[in-house]
């Protein structure tokens, strides 16, 4: 029976094409969920008069984000709410993407690509969870 | 009969600068300005809100997060046709015309008011992210009398 020589064994190296990935994954997942359930609670978000998202339409964006895969492509998103809809907002030095969440049942995205200063590609559409899930790894891909 | 004319006010002239308050946090982080700080929602009909001062700029809120300016030659050289120009309701307060709604039921429209609001904020400079609380003007009140 034969050993293997442990000299030669290399120690895992996982690799990822997100941009500036690191643990934890979860810590990142929980701040976007924990965001979503103070959104109507938390006032620094609001302008005095401004309307607050519904519950329902809290739970229609957690639903929609819960399918965003993998989870991790929630890191560094931004939850703000604008008029009763809910924004989760992702910038990066060239690249930004918004998924706006007017009412249950809809979601649309906005991404754009800025190269020398000007905006090279830029388009909204109406998105699935998959959908969205594209598009961000479009933004996470270096 | 017609529509009754509407005051649009002045164009400002390119060598002009206009402030622009951050009413929410979010609408500057670490040092940058987000194009949120430009979005026009429906319910301002006449446009996006600006002061031709940084005092006028954050005279009707109650709280704010600091300001920028926008240089108004930068304004009117994009293409999407803005206007800065003088409010004529109110002295020290403009207007950008022609700033797309976020909000708009309108995807198109929806797409245009993201579009130029990355704009907006590439081509703002952040003054403060700092609340910015004007210095009141005139006599100073007298002590109280003892």
């Amino acid at each position: 029976m034969s050993t293997l020589p442990h000299a030669t064994v290399k120690p895992l190296n996982y690799q990822t094409s997100a941009q500036g990935l690191a643990e934890p994954f979860m810590a990142d997942v929980e701040e976007v969920f924990s965001a979503l359930d103070k959104i109507a609670d938390n006032e620094k978000l609001y302008r005095p008069g401004d309307p607050k998202p519904s519950p329902e339409n809290i739970n229609w964006a957690k639903r929609v984000l819960l399918r965003v895969l993998p989870s991790y492509y929630l890191r560094g998103a931004e939850i703000e709410p604008l008029g009763g809809e809910i924004h989760a907002t992702w910038e990066g030095s060239d690249k930004r993407v918004v998924a706006y969440f007017p009412r249950p049942d809809a979601v649309k995205v906005y991404y754009e690509q800025i190269v020398d200063g000007n905006v090279a590609y830029h388009d909204l559409k109406n998105v699935t969870p998959a959908g969205l899930s594209g598009i961000l790894a479009w933004f996470f891909k270096k | 009969m017609g529509t009754p004319a509407v005051s649009i006010g002045d164009l400002l002239a390119d060598d002009n600068d206009v402030y622009r308050a951050f009413a929410l946090d979010g609408h500057r982080r670490n040092g940058k300005i987000r194009a949120r700080a430009f979005y026009r929602e429906s319910q301002h009909t006449d446009g996006l809100s600006v002061g031709l001062s940084a005092t006028a700029a954050v005279a009707h809120l109650t709280t704010n997060h600091g300001y920028c300016s926008l240089r108004v030659q930068k304004v009117h050289a994009l293409p999407e046709s803005l206007q800065v120009r003088s409010d004529p309701q109110e002295a020290g307060h403009g207007l950008i015309h022609n700033v797309p709604c976020i909000d708009s039921p309108d995807d198109s429209e929806r797409k245009a008011a993201e579009l130029v609001a990355g704009k907006l904020a590439r081509c703002a400079v952040l003054v403060t992210d700092k609340p910015y609380i004007p210095v009141r003007e005139g006599p100073e009140p007298h002590p109280p009398l003892s």
